[in-house]
């Protein structure tokens, strides 16, 4: 498992790796089972607070990603959700219509997000 | 309910008629690591050392793991681990001297960490530590810190100087101490990526004053840039509580507010023709923003326009 | 504490090696020794207490000290450093004696060894064409304890905070104290209490220093006192250069003085004399003469008459002289060896110029050539030394003279039996030349004599009646030897002072005429602003001390002390009114003090303690307070508008607590104290 935290940016640390993680869990590099380094082996590695590690972990295990096993560690567990169907759709919802007005201010057409959507879906999912 | 190992109360000290550390009220709890911000001369040595006892404060006063910073006995003393400065060390030891030297002093010291540390930086023990280099030289002292396992670790700007590969390998050096939960560290710094990763808590220092004092999350989160497009003309805004910077630029207002309230940000939104966009914030801008010069600043438009 | 003695002697070790390398050189360079090195300022014959190596060690020990509290203190100084190793877990006791035993230790070698080392090879025969004798290394010895003080002052000075001038170069001036005590303090045990003061006091209060973190206000107890005390001797140091700096820009009027004399024509005169102007010659008659074809008389108008002391006066030996062991007695330079005159075994002792070695010894029983002392040396009066002048040495029942060009020694006098000799001099004849066959004059307790060098008699008078009246006799013989003139001088430890007389005798040793000298009254005592001046400014705290110490030594029987209510009158009024001045500034200065106390936050007993110092210490105690305590910054009071102190939360006057700081709506703070 190799993350790769870059410092400075308007994405806070555990945001990076929780979504490094997820991206991980679907392009399968991260399989069902695997288990994941511990809170403070990852934090010395990549030189954050474990604080910050466990916070992610946390995160990741609400989402569903990962189960923690008390005195085993972390495991990518079983894709099972944890937010509500009306949850989920109303988040979706939120991000789509934040998505969409960015792309409105900058007078996108409609093809162009199309095609970009596509594209992107294709490359991280 | 956690313990208070740093507490300061109302601590100040003069430097002749220089007011360098104004009225400072901190507490740190056990277990934490703890970021000191501010910029040169903010004040933050001086703090340290008045918490450590190595100056007498102008009046206040400041408690470490409870005991009155004036009256650390040796006892005291044997469970902070204090890194000073500008990593001295004397350059005429070799590395194992320096370590034999350090250990006589303290009655625990676990030298399986003392020869990680140095491991990890490389150190030949024969060597003198005079030829070090400064990274080399950080990583001696933080050895020759770590090895008594303090319960409080205070470091007085330890990555300064260093190039990254060090800063990297003292902060991993500092993780590892903090293995046991109930290890705090005290960090000052200027890298604000370091901060970033390690510190649990911040307290920003300015010209003496305790200007924030919180959870790392709570400054990234409270320090907000919000620009706002317009078309043409200038932009009339509202009076803003806690307004750090404002910068315009043609067609564009950009914002750097702390403590924005509700109330204020409904004001921004509904300024007609106006759109509201915030931008993410890195640690270091969001400090920047909050410690640097204040007010209405417009680069690109006036400031350099008599450059040539 | 093992480690630190480690630590520090490693570090420093260089710098002894070094210091010791050069005051090694610097004393062989002193000692390098010529063959007629007699005058005065070389003198390598004195060897350890010469005043070349003197020099060596008055000042080149000192700055030793000083080099090395320094380099030991201002190295470790740079801050972080400092801080660095103050935290470590050890007590500031352990800090101070980590650092300051291993100086001292390395200070004391790097004088001492080479110190001694010199001794070591001086003492070795064929080094130096001189006796030797390991009591001469009292006096370089005594510098070296005495310069300690100044490695103790650099520790001190070193680790203050604060103004340099009060408390980081007051304890370097005191010192000096010390130094200068060891350097011209006549008598031994006078400089040895100064030395030793002051290197006790600076040892404290470098330690007071270590404690308190260089601060004044947090040492403890001794260490202000200590401190403080060594505070004052360093204004009285800074003083008396003021008063040599002042005394050098405006100089004194010369010594006057009044004189008994007699003109070459046998006028017996008074002579007033300002420095060498003789500036005023009466008769005892009161009529002023005047020298013919000159302005003024000089020395060769009168006659110059021979000594002879009357009483045994005890005096004391010069402890930093080697004349006090051994003196060297040339006459001849032309001749290939030197002659000294050994004080401890009363013998003349010959050295090769060449060989540097001893060669034999001149006693009463003749030349032994062997460096083998005989037993037997002269019988010399007690507390008398040789000194050589005339070539005549006087012992108990006997005057001898040494002829030692020749290597012998002649007897030339014998007391007859029931006499006691008293005293004897050569008699003075200007046109004597190199001839050393010259007449002497010689007292005991019934005549005075003059006799031939060979001991024939020439003149002869009997002593006068009152003898215990007076300290010494001098003799005055006209040029054709007509008139003898014997001047004796009344005691001046006798009350009232008996007045000299003046006896004129013909050659026969007839009394001619006995004429009592008229008495010199002297210049009237009168106060002015000066004397004012000097017995307020002096603290009574200091006479205190002197009058312990002349008990503590009077009662050694090292030195002559009166209480003061033995004192004779007008004296002992004038001196309690001294005393009274001195008080008096004292109270004033406890006032000025209290006005000081509130500015500096002294209350409580503290302050009762520094009321009684400043009555004691007056004008000196108040400045050592002022330079060495911390003055707290004062800044306006948001409400009153006085002036307050930065060190306290509430205000001076008003009571008012600091404004708390205005919140601009940008601070961030989520973490309330608790409580």
């Amino acid at each position: 498992m190799r993350l790769s935290i870059s410092t400075n940016t308007g994405e806070p640390i555990f945001r990076q790796i929780v979504g490094q993680v997820s991206r991980m869990v679907y392009r399968g590099q991260l399989r069902v089972g695997d288990e994941l380094s511990s809170v403070r082996v990852l934090a010395e590695e990549l030189g954050v607070n474990p604080n910050t590690v466990a916070r992610a972990y946390q995160e990741l295990v609400q989402g569903g990603l990962l189960e923690s096993r008390p005195g085993r560690g972390f495991f990518v567990g079983e894709r099972r959700n944890t937010f509500s169907d009306e949850e989920r759709a109303r988040r979706l919802d939120a991000a789509v219509e934040s998505f969409l007005q960015e792309a409105a201010f900058l007078g996108t057409p409609a093809s162009e997000i199309k095609a970009a959507l596509n594209s992107k879906l294709k490359s991280t999912l | 309910m956690a313990e208070t190992v740093i507490e300061t109360d109302g601590l100040t000290k003069f430097f002749g008629g220089r007011c360098v550390v104004d009225e400072l009220d901190l507490s740190i709890e056990r277990g934490s690591i703890f970021g000191f911000l501010g910029r040169n001369g903010a004040g933050k040595s001086t703090t340290i050392r008045l918490l450590l006892g190595l100056l007498e404060p102008t009046r206040g006063s400041s408690r470490m793991l409870g005991t009155d910073s004036r009256a650390l006995a040796p006892r005291d003393r044997a469970r902070i681990g204090y890194l000073p400065e500008g990593h001295h060390v004397y350059g005429w030891m070799s590395v194992e001297e320096c370590g034999r030297f350090q250990r006589s002093f303290y009655r625990h010291w676990n030298d399986d960490i003392f020869r990680a540390v140095l491991s990890h930086f490389r150190l030949d023990r024969r060597n003198k530590s005079g030829n070090l280099s400064r990274g080399q030289r950080a990583g001696l002292c933080l050895a020759m810190v770590l090895a008594p396992e303090p319960e409080l670790l205070v470091l007085d700007d330890p990555a300064l100087g260093l190039d990254p590969v060090a800063r990297r390998s003292l902060i991993q050096s500092m993780l590892f101490v903090t293995r046991k939960a109930d290890r705090t560290i005290l960090f000052s710094s200027h890298m604000l990526s370091d901060v970033e990763r390690v510190a649990d808590e911040i307290a920003v220092l300015d010209c003496g004053t305790l200007r924030a004092h919180c959870r790392l999350e709570t400054f990234r989160r409270q320090v907000r840039q919000i620009t706002l497009r317009h078309r043409g003309g200038t932009l009339e805004l509202p009076a803003l509580p806690g307004l750090l910077q404002t910068f315009r630029s043609e067609g564009e207002v950009s914002l750097t507010v702390a403590n924005l309230d509700p109330a204020s940000e409904e004001a921004l939104r509904a300024l007609p023709g106006v759109s509201f966009e915030e931008e993410p914030m890195g640690l270091e801008e969001a400090f920047i923003g909050y410690v640097g010069e204040r007010g209405e600043k417009s680069f690109f438009t006036t400031d350099l326009k008599g450059i040539k | 504490m093992k480690a630190l003695f480690w630590k520090e002697t490693r570090e420093n070790l260089k710098w002894a090696l070094l210091a010791a390398a050069g005051i090694t050189a610097a004393m062989f360079y002193a000692l390098r020794s010529s063959p007629n090195e007699f005058q005065y300022g070389r003198e390598t014959w004195q060897t350890l207490c010469s005043p070349p190596f003197l020099l060596i060690s008055s000042f080149g020990f000192p700055a030793v000290a000083l080099a090395l509290g320094f380099l030991q203190i201002l190295t470790e100084l740079r801050r972080d450093q400092w801080a660095f190793l103050v935290h470590r877990p050890v007590t500031r006791n352990a800090i101070f004696w980590g650092k300051a035993f291993p100086g001292a230790a390395l200070y004391l070698f790097a004088v001492l060894v080479p110190l001694f080392g010199v001794g070591y090879w001086v003492s070795l025969p064929g080094s130096v064409a001189a006796p030797f004798d390991w009591r001469l290394v009292q006096a370089p010895l005594w510098d070296a304890i005495a310069a300690l003080a100044f490695y103790f002052a650099a520790l001190q000075s070193g680790v203050m905070s604060g103004p340099w001038f009060g408390r980081r170069l007051l304890p370097l001036v005191a010192v000096c104290f010390g130094a200068v005590a060891i350097k011209i303090s006549w008598q031994f045990p006078a400089a040895v209490t100064g030395a030793l003061t002051v290197l006790v006091l600076s040892l404290f209060s470098a330690w007071a220093a270590f404690l308190s973190n260089g601060s004044f206000r947090n040492a403890p107890a001794w260490g202000k006192a200590a401190m403080t005390f060594l505070g004052l001797f360093g204004v009285g140091v800074l003083s008396g250069w003021l008063v040599a700096g002042w005394q050098l820009a405006f100089p004194r009027p010369p010594y006057t003085g009044k004189d008994v004399r007699i003109t070459k024509s046998g006028q017996p005169v008074m002579v007033t004399q300002e420095g060498q102007w003789m500036k005023k010659v009466v008769t005892f008659d009161g009529a002023e003469i005047h020298p013919e074809n000159k302005g003024a008389f000089s020395w060769e108008d009168f006659l110059r008459g021979s000594y002879l002391p009357l009483r045994q006066e005890r005096t004391g030996s010069e402890w930093r002289s080697a004349r006090t062991y051994f003196m060297p007695v040339q006459n001849n330079y032309a001749l290939p060896v030197f002659w000294y005159f050994v004080n401890d075994r009363a013998l003349f002792a010959r050295y090769g110029q060449i060989s540097k070695r001893l060669e034999g010894w001149l006693g009463p029983s003749g030349m032994t050539e062997s460096p083998v002392p005989p037993a037997a040396g002269f019988d010399l009066r007690p507390n008398t030394n040789f000194y050589g002048i005339d070539a005549l040495l006087v012992c108990k029942d006997s005057i001898w003279r040494p002829e030692l060009n020749r290597s012998e020694v002649s007897k030339i006098y014998s007391v007859p039996e029931g006499e006691k000799l008293l005293g004897a001099q050569a008699v003075y004849e200007p046109d004597r030349g190199d001839d050393r066959r010259f007449d002497f004059a010689l007292a005991t307790d019934r005549t005075v004599e003059v006799r031939a060098f060979d001991g024939v008699p020439i003149f002869s008078i009997p002593q006068i009646s009152n003898l215990g009246d007076y300290s010494q006799v001098e003799l005055f013989r006209m040029p054709d030897r007509s008139r003898y003139f014997l001047l004796y001088i009344g005691r001046y430890d006798l009350d009232p002072r008996p007045p000299s007389v003046l006896v004129e005798s013909s050659a026969a040793g007839d009394v001619a005429k006995k004429t009592p000298v008229p008495s010199d009254p002297g210049q009237p005592w009168k106060w002015d602003l000066q004397t004012v001046w000097n017995a307020s400014t002096k603290p009574f705290g200091q006479t205190l001390w002197e009058q312990a110490l002349g008990r503590l030594y009077s009662a050694c029987g090292v030195q002559k002390w009166m209480p003061i209510w033995k004192h004779k009158e007008p004296w002992r009024t004038r001196t309690l009114q001294f005393w009274g001045l001195s008080l008096l500034f004292g109270m004033v200065c406890a006032g000025v003090g209290q006005v000081l106390f509130k500015r500096l936050a002294i209350g409580g007993r503290p302050r009762w303690i520094w009321t009684v110092f400043l009555l004691f210490y007056n004008g000196a105690g108040l400045l050592v307070l002022a330079c060495l305590h911390e003055w707290p910054r004062k800044k306006r009071c948001a409400n009153c508008g006085g002036r307050r102190s930065v060190e306290r939360s509430v205000c001076g006057c008003c009571g008012a607590s600091w404004p708390p700081r205005q919140p601009d709506g940008t601070e961030i703070s989520e973490l309330s104290k608790p409580g």
